[in-house]
């Protein structure tokens, strides 16, 4: 279907130099690609975080009733929800010390902040909803 | 719900979507044209470009109700399935052009209205008229170098 790059000099050139086609490259260009987001499965559900809006600052509570209220909704954990399950921090990469020998520190990541938030960004909830629009008003529906 | 009609990819076309509903959730999740990627939600990745009436648009920055009465053409719109690449598509192709392909259809469809508005860009018009399109692949020489080729290539000049 395609014309090959370039003239009779590049048609005839063998092994270095000659013109190799993507074979993927047709079904991109045409957006007929399949990447994650493409694939919709009978009975996924959507995931929406709650993102922290200060650099620093203490979780005084976390207020869920208008979220969990919303159409669809299915769960919605914190970072405290997560500590209490015995959800434990993301491990610590093993064996980094410091110039004198002593083990670097390793401040606990968790997965959702826990009492504090450290970044603006942070997740301090996560929701999940049976559609993209229900976890995203469900998240702007938590108050922090 | 409200109704809408659109003119897409050069057929009429009656659907619905909620007030709430981005022009690109109509097209992904109801109209199940998923060539049309969101890259980052923010508009400023361009993955989700498409063309209403004719201009390059973020459609993740537009409610789906804009669009109605007005003509849209996606990255399916460009050419048939069974029907020869589109000039820029195939420049793409030629040129090394992507990678990965994920911003690949927002890049094309940016350059489509590009060389409409101008048959004959410099590369640092080429360059201007992509910044809204991001890609993490490619490093945009190769790019540059399609969619200058897309341009001779569609004013009939020899590659």
């Amino acid at each position: 279907v395609s014309a090959p790059l370039g003239g009779a000099v590049d048609t005839l050139r063998f092994g270095s130099g000659a013109v190799v086609r993507r074979v993927e490259d047709p079904t991109l260009v045409r957006g007929a690609g399949r990447f994650t987001d493409d694939v919709t499965l009978p009975g996924q559900t959507w995931l929406a975080f709650v993102r922290s809006d200060r650099a620093h600052a203490r979780i005084a509570a976390v207020r869920r009733d208008d979220a969990l209220a919303v159409d669809g909704v299915l769960a919605l954990w914190t970072g405290a929800d997560l500590v209490a399950a015995g959800v434990v921090p993301l491990a610590f990469p093993p064996g980094f010390r410091r110039p004198d020998g002593q083990p670097a520190s390793a401040p606990p990541r968790r997965a959702l902040a826990h009492e504090f938030v450290r970044f603006v960004g942070e997740p301090v909830a996560a929701v999940v909803a049976d559609s993209r629009a229900a976890a995203k008003a469900a998240a702007a529906a938590v108050r922090v | 719900m409200t109704p809408i009609r659109l003119h897409l990819n050069d057929r009429p076309l009656e659907c619905a979507a909620e007030p709430h509903t981005l022009l690109v959730e109509l097209l992904r999740d109801t109209l199940g044209l998923t060539g049309t990627h969101v890259g980052c939600d923010t508009s400023q990745c361009g993955a989700c470009t498409v063309l209403l009436d004719g201009a390059a648009v973020k459609s993740c920055t537009l409610l789906a109700v804009q669009a109605d009465g007005r003509r849209v053409t996606t990255i399916e719109g460009l050419a048939a399935p069974d029907a020869p690449l589109h000039p820029v598509q195939e420049a793409f192709v030629a040129c090394h052009g992507l990678q990965c392909g994920f911003c690949t259809p927002g890049m094309v469809m940016s350059a489509v209205a590009l060389l409409q508005e101008n048959p004959a860009p410099t590369d640092e018009q080429v360059a201007a008229a992509l910044e809204g399109n991001l890609c993490r692949c490619t490093g945009y020489v190769n790019i540059v170098a399609a969619v200058g080729q897309a341009a001779r290539a569609l004013r009939g000049e020899a590659r």
